[in-house]
C-alpha cells in the first residue's frame, strides 16, 4: 500500500473518501429524462484508488442506436441485468458518509452525472443525498495550473499524461477520472492546499450535489409528473402563444391577450414569461393588465397562479409608471407597500403538480421568493450613490440610515436586506473590501439576514480558524437559516454549503488527526488524552463572549 | 505490599512503584497510586518543607497527575503568592526546596548559530543570570495559580455567597415587616491605581501600569450568640466593645483595565446580592455603577468622608498660605482648616442633620474666604459631595455602627493588596490569571492559609476526585500576535463585551 508522503497531501486527504462515478445513458423515447444503462463507481482514500463497483442497468426502454454507437451497449447486452431500482440502494450506500469520513462525489462534467443519478433515484422514490462535489471538468484543473486542450475527459487525460484504454465504458471512464482527480489533488497539495475545504471553497458555485440543477434532459420523475399541466397544455392554448401583442394594441386585442394571460396563470404555463417579454405594447399597458390578473389570482388565493404571473411581471417592474416627480424608489416602495403584504400572505407553492409554478417545477427560484430581490434592487438604484446613506457603520450615524428607516417604516425586511446585500456586493466588486466588511458587520448587527450576506459574513468570521471563530460562524449561518421560512432563493443553497464547510472545519478541529492512516487509508484520529479519564474543564471568567 | 522500583526517569522527580502480593493467593501485581508518591532514597528521609522525618513509604504525594510538585510544596507556594511574593521568587524557591534539577539548553552564541552567508540572528539582550533564571521559572508558580487558586477560592466563594444570600433573605423579611435591620449588609468599595516601572525610562520612574485593582470588602457582624456569652465580670467594657465591633474583610479583589462604570458593574454584579449600605470612595465610575445597579433598590450609598477629607486637602495643593506645621511639627493644613476638617466624623454632630451638614460647608467656605484662599475648587467639591452625603444622613443615624469612611478597607488594601503590586505592576498582563491570584488574597484574608496541611489536603482531595487529574494548564493564556503584544488585563473592549453579554450594559 503506497501512502502519500507529502504532509500537505496527507492533510488534504485526511478524513476524505472520494467516490468517482460515471454513467452511460440512453435517451428516453418519450422525450423524458435520460436513462442509465451502465454505472461505475471508484472509491479513493488517502491518495490511492481503493475499490471499484460497476454494473450494467436495464433501462426499461429500447437503447437508442445513436447511444449504442457511443458506448457500445445494446439491448441484448442488458437483458437480464438489474433495473435501476435494484441497484439504487447500492448507489446510495456508496455515497453514504460513514466512520467519520467525508464523502466527496467526483466526476468529469459532474453536473450531468449528478442530474442523471438524481432523475433515476427520484423515479424510484429516493433522493440523492447532498454531498460535496468535485468536478474534474470544472475549476479544479485551472486552479492547479492544468490547462487541457478541450473540456472532454480525454483532453484532461492527455494533458496529465494518462490514457483511457476504453473510452465511454463506465468503469474505464470512472477509473481514468479517478486517476486524473488523484493527480490534480497532488498538484493542489504541491500548490499549498493542505485542507480540502479551502480547496473546495475555491471551486466555484456547484460544490454540492444540491447546487446542481437538473438539466432539461434529466428532469426527475417527480418534476416530469409535476410539469404535466405544462406539457399537457392544450393545442389551442399553445397556438395562442404564437399571437404576439402589437405595439399599439386595440382594446379587444388587449382584452384577448389578457384572457390568454389568465389562462396561462390558471394552467401554470411556463411560456407566460416569454409571452410577456415578446409583447411589443408599452410596459405600462402590460403592467396594468398583469397587475389586474395578479390581483385576481391573489383574491382567489391561487398561490401557483400568482407566482406564474409574478414571474412574468417582475422584469417589467423597473419600467413602472411614476406619478409626477415621484422618484423610482418611492414608486417601487409604494408598489411593495400595496403588494408585498398580499404576496407574503400567500405562502409558498404546494407539492403537487397543480399547485406548483413553472419555476418550482424546474427547481428554480420561485417568483414569490424572488420579488424582494428585484424590488430591493430597483428601490436602491445606483449602489455607489446609495452606499453612503444606506446604513451608517460608525460614529453618530452608526446603525442609522435608509435601511433602518425602511425597516422602521414597515418595508418588507427581505426587500431592505436585498438592497443592503447589493451595496455590499458592489463594494466588494469595486475593491472596497474594508467598507464591505464594516457594512457587513453592521448589517448583521442591524438584523439583516440575507443569505448571501450571512454566507459572506460567516466566511469572514471563520477565516481566523479558531474553534471560537468557527462556532460563531456556524451560529451566524444557523441564525440566518432561522429566517429562511422555506425560501427557494439560491443564496440559501450557498449558505448551506458555507455552513457545511464551517461545520466540517469545526469537526476536524475537534478530532485531531494523528497523521497516520489505517489499512483502508483512513486518517486515524490522534489518541484522546486518557480517554478513560476525560480532561477536566473550567470555564474562564474573563473569556471573550 | 513492598516498594518495587522507581519510574519517571525523564521527569524532575522519580516516583515510587509498588508491588502487591495479595494474601488470597492471586498473582502479584505492580501499581502506582493515582497521586504518585516521590521516591524517598535512603538517607533522605526528610520532608522538603517542614524537615520532619518521613518513612520510605511516605514520600510526598504529588499535587496531581503529571505535576512534579508535591501538594505540601504547592500549598506553601500558594501561601507565599497570596502574601505578595512574585511568581519568579516562588518558582525559584520551589526548585530549590524540591531539590529538582532543570535541564537547560546551552546558551548558543550568535556566531555558532549563524550559517555562512545567512543573515545574522537577532542580538540577544545582555541580561543578568538572575533575570534569565526568573524568566525561565516564573511559569511554575503561575501554573499553580491557574490550576489551584479556584480549588481554594471556589468553596470559600460558594460559602460566602450562600451566607450572604441567607442573610439577605432574613433582612428582606425584616424590611417587609417594617422592622429595623439589626445587622445590615454593608459593603465598602475602593479602587487602587497601579503604577509600574516605565521600561522606556532609564531613570527608573514609574507610570500608570494600564490597569487598576477594584476592591470590595464586607462588614462581618459578630455572631449574636457569641455576644450573649460575653461575661461583663470577666471582660471590661472596652474589651467587650472590641469583640462586638464588626470586622471588615475582603470579599472581591479584581484587576480591571480601568475604574470606569463598566468595570464596577462587573465587580458589583459578581457580588451576587444587593447590600443595604454601600460605602463608596466617591469615584465617578463607581457612583455611576451604583446608581445603575441599585437604582430601584433601598440600598443607601454613603460617600466616604475620608475621601472627602482627601479631596479638600488636595484642593489646597501648592496653595501658599494653606499649609503650615501642626503641634508635632508635621506638615499639615493651617490651624483653622485643620480643626474644621477634623469635625468630619460621627461624634462632632456635623452629620446630625442636613442643616448641620450645610452649615459645616458654609463655615468651611467662610474660613477659606477669611484666609484669602481660593474657593473655586471647594465650591466644586461641595456641589459634588454635599447632596449625596445629605441623602445618606438618615441611614447614618439609623445605623450608628456602620462606618462612614472606607478606612477599614484602606487598611486591608495596604496590608493585603499593595504587597502584590509593589514594583511589578507591569508584570501583570493576563486578566484571568491576575484575578485568580487576587482570589488567593481574599482566601488569605478569610483564613484559608492558616493551616497549610488543610490546604494540601484540599488540593489532594480535589485531584483525587478526578482520578488525579487537574484542569489542563495554560488554557487561559493571552494570544500572542505576531510582531505585537496583547494584554487582556489592559483590554477595555473585553470588559465592555463581558458586561454586554451579562446584560449589564446595552
Amino acid at each position: 500500500m503506497s501512502l502519500p508522503a507529502d504532509p500537505k497531501l496527507v492533510s488534504l486527504w485526511a478524513g476524505l473518501r472520494l467516490v468517482v462515478i460515471d454513467t452511460e445513458t440512453t435517451p428516453s423515447p418519450d422525450g423524458g429524462p435520460l436513462r442509465t444503462v451502465s454505472l461505475a463507481a471508484v472509491t479513493c482514500r488517502g491518495g490511492v484508488m481503493r475499490g471499484t463497483w460497476h454494473t450494467l442497468v436495464d433501462p426499461d426502454v429500447p437503447i437508442a442506436p445513436a447511444a449504442s454507437r457511443i458506448h457500445g451497449i445494446t439491448d441484448e447486452l442488458v437483458v437480464g441485468e438489474p433495473r435501476f431500482s435494484a441497484v439504487a440502494q447500492q448507489v446510495l450506500s456508496v455515497l453514504e458518509e460513514r466512520d467519520d469520513e467525508r464523502t466527496v462525489l467526483c466526476a468529469h462534467n459532474a453536473s450531468f452525472d449528478v442530474a442523471v443519478l438524481r432523475a433515476e433515484l427520484a423515479r424510484v422514490g429516493l433522493d440523492l443525498p447532498d454531498v460535496a462535489l468535485l468536478d474534474t471538468m470544472g475549476a479544479l484543473p485551472a486552479l492547479v495550473g492544468v490547462r487541457p486542450a478541450s473540456k472532454s475527459l480525454e483532453g484532461l487525460l492527455n494533458v496529465l499524461g494518462l490514457t483511457n484504454p476504453q473510452p465511454h465504458q463506465a468503469l474505464a471512464d470512472a477509473q481514468s477520472c479517478a486517476q486524473a482527480a488523484l493527480l490534480l489533488l497532488e498538484r493542489a497539495a504541491a500548490a499549498g492546499f493542505d485542507d480540502f475545504d479551502t480547496l473546495h471553497a475555491q471551486l466555484g458555485r456547484r460544490t454540492h450535489t444540491h447546487a446542481v440543477k437538473p438539466n432539461r434532459r434529466a428532469f426527475d420523475a417527480a418534476s416530469a409528473s409535476a410539469s404535466a399541466p405544462a406539457s399537457n397544455l392544450s393545442a389551442t392554448h399553445l397556438e395562442g402563444h404564437s399571437s404576439l401583442l402589437g405595439r399599439r394594441p386595440s382594446r379587444p386585442q388587449l382584452w384577448a391577450w389578457s384572457e390568454q394571460v389568465r389562462e396561462c396563470a390558471t394552467l401554470r404555463c411556463e411560456h407566460l414569461t416569454g409571452r410577456v417579454s415578446e409583447a411589443q405594447a408599452p410596459a405600462r399597458v402590460l403592467l396594468a393588465e398583469l397587475h389586474e390578473v395578479l390581483d385576481e389570482r391573489i383574491s382567489v388565493s391561487d398561490t401557483a397562479g400568482t407566482a406564474t404571473v409574478l414571474a412574468a411581471l417582475l422584469p417589467l417592474l423597473d419600467q413602472m409608471e411614476r406619478r409626477g416627480s415621484q422618484s423610482r424608489r418611492t414608486a417601487t416602495l409604494r408598489w411593495e407597500k400595496s403588494w408585498g403584504p398580499r404576496l407574503s400572505a400567500l405562502g409558498r407553492c404546494g407539492e403537487d403538480a397543480q399547485s406548483r409554478c413553472p419555476a418550482c417545477r424546474a427547481q428554480e427560484t420561485c417568483a414569490l421568493d424572488a420579488w424582494p430581490e428585484v424590488v430591493g434592487a430597483i428601490a436602491l438604484g445606483d449602489p455607489e450613490a446609495a452606499a453612503g446613506t444606506l446604513l451608517g457603520v460608525s460614529g453618530a450615524r452608526k446603525g442609522k440610515g435608509t435601511y433602518a428607516t425602511w425597516r422602521a417604516s414597515g418595508v418588507d425586511a427581505r426587500v431592505a436586506d436585498a438592497a443592503l446585500w447589493r451595496v455590499v456586493e458592489h463594494q466588494k466588486r469595486t475593491g472596497h473590501d474594508d467598507r464591505a466588511v464594516a457594512l457587513e458587520r453592521q448589517a448583521w448587527a442591524s438584523g439583516c439576514r440575507h443569505p448571501d450576506l450571512a454566507s459572506d459574513y460567516a466566511g469572514r468570521i471563520a477565516v481566523a480558524g479558531k474553534k471560537r471563530d468557527l462556532t460563531r460562524a456556524l451560529k451566524v449561518c444557523d441564525d440566518a437559516f432561522a429566517a429562511r421560512a422555506g425560501s427557494t432563493l439560491e443564496g440559501w443553497t450557498r449558505l448551506l454549503s458555507r455552513r457545511q464547510q464551517v461545520a466540517g472545519r469545526l469537526q476536524r478541529l475537534n478530532v485531531r488527526a494523528s497523521g497516520a492512516f489505517d489499512e483502508d487509508g483512513n486518517a486515524i484520529p490522534a489518541r484522546a488524552h486518557t480517554p478513560q479519564n476525560p480532561r477536566r474543564t473550567r470555564v474562564p471568567r474573563f473569556a471573550r463572549p | 505490599m513492598v516498594r518495587h522500583g522507581r519510574y519517571g526517569k525523564h521527569t524532575a522527580k522519580r516516583r515510587q512503584r509498588y508491588l502487591c502480593r495479595p494474601l488470597d493467593g492471586s498473582p502479584a501485581h505492580t501499581f502506582t497510586p493515582p497521586l504518585p508518591r516521590d521516591h524517598v532514597p535512603s538517607g533522605h528521609e526528610q520532608c522538603e518543607v517542614c524537615e520532619e522525618l518521613v518513612g520510605t513509604h511516605h514520600g510526598q504525594a504529588a499535587v496531581a497527575r503529571r505535576h512534579t510538585w508535591s501538594a505540601r510544596l504547592v500549598a506553601h507556594g500558594l501561601d507565599k503568592l497570596s502574601s505578595g511574593d512574585t511568581y519568579a521568587n516562588v518558582s525559584n524557591w520551589a526548585i530549590r526546596a524540591a531539590g529538582v534539577t532543570r535541564s537547560r539548553r546551552k546558551a548558543q552564541t550568535t556566531k555558532a548559530r549563524t550559517a555562512p552567508g545567512a543573515k545574522p540572528t537577532k542580538k540577544v539582550k545582555n541580561v543578568s543570570a538572575a533575570t534569565r533564571r526568573d524568566r525561565a521559572a516564573w511559569h511554575i508558580a503561575a501554573d499553580w495559580v491557574e490550576a489551584f487558586s479556584p480549588v481554594l477560592y471556589g468553596p470559600l466563594d460558594e460559602r460566602l455567597r450562600a451566607e450572604a444570600l441567607a442573610e439577605r433573605t432574613r433582612l428582606d423579611a425584616l424590611r417587609r415587616a417594617r422592622r429595623r435591620l439589626d445587622r445590615p449588609q454593608v459593603v465598602l468599595i475602593d479602587d487602587v491605581p497601579v503604577w509600574g516601572r516605565d521600561p522606556e525610562d532609564k531613570s527608573g520612574r514609574t507610570r500608570q501600569a494600564g490597569f487598576a485593582v477594584l476592591v470590595v470588602a464586607e462588614l462581618y457582624w459578630p455572631d449574636p450568640a457569641t455576644l450573649a456569652t460575653l461575661d461583663p465580670e470577666v471582660l471590661d467594657a472596652s474589651q467587650i466593645e472590641d469583640v462586638s465591633r464588626p470586622v471588615t474583610r475582603l470579599r472581591l479583589v479584581r484587576a480591571m483595565p480601568n475604574v470606569q462604570a463598566t468595570s464596577w458593574l462587573l465587580v458589583l454584579d459578581e457580588l451576587g446580592y444587593t447590600p443595604d449600605v454601600v460605602v463608596s470612595d466617591g469615584g465617578t465610575g463607581a457612583d455611576l455603577a451604583l446608581r445603575t445597579l441599585y437604582a430601584n433598590t433601598p440600598t443607601t450609598v454613603i460617600p466616604s468622608l475620608w475621601h472627602l477629607n482627601q479631596t479638600i486637602q488636595r484642593a489646597f495643593d501648592k496653595v501658599p498660605g494653606a499649609w503650615g506645621l501642626d503641634d508635632s511639627g508635621q506638615h499639615d493644613l493651617v490651624q483653622p482648616l485643620r480643626d474644621h476638617l477634623r469635625k468630619l466624623s460621627r461624634s462632632s454632630g456635623v452629620l446630625r442633620n442636613s442643616q448641620s451638614w450645610a452649615s459645616w460647608w458654609d463655615d468651611l467656605l467662610g474660613i477659606v474666604t477669611e484666609l484669602r484662599l481660593p474657593v473655586e475648587k471647594l465650591r466644586k467639591s461641595r456641589a459634588k459631595w454635599e447632596a449625596p452625603v445629605a441623602a445618606s444622613l438618615s441611614a447614618m443615624r439609623r445605623y450608628p455602627r456602620i462606618p462612614v469612611s472606607t478606612g477599614g478597607l484602606e487598611t486591608l488594601i495596604a496590608r493585603r493588596v499593595q504587597p502584590l503590586l509593589g514594583r511589578r505592576g507591569n508584570a501583570f498582563a493576563n486578566i484571568e490569571r491576575t484575578n485568580l491570584l487576587f482570589d488567593l488574597v481574599v482566601a488569605r484574608d478569610h483564613g484559608v492559609f492558616t493551616n497549610l496541611n488543610d490546604v494540601a489536603r484540599t488540593l489532594r482531595a480535589d485531584a483525587e476526585s478526578a482520578d488525579g487529574w487537574t484542569v489542563p494548564l495554560r488554557t487561559i493564556s493571552d494570544p500572542r500576535p505576531n510582531k505585537s503584544s496583547y494584554s487582556s488585563l489592559r483590554d477595555a473592549v473585553l470588559i465592555d463585551d463581558l458586561a454586554r453579554s451579562r446584560g449589564l450594559i446595552s
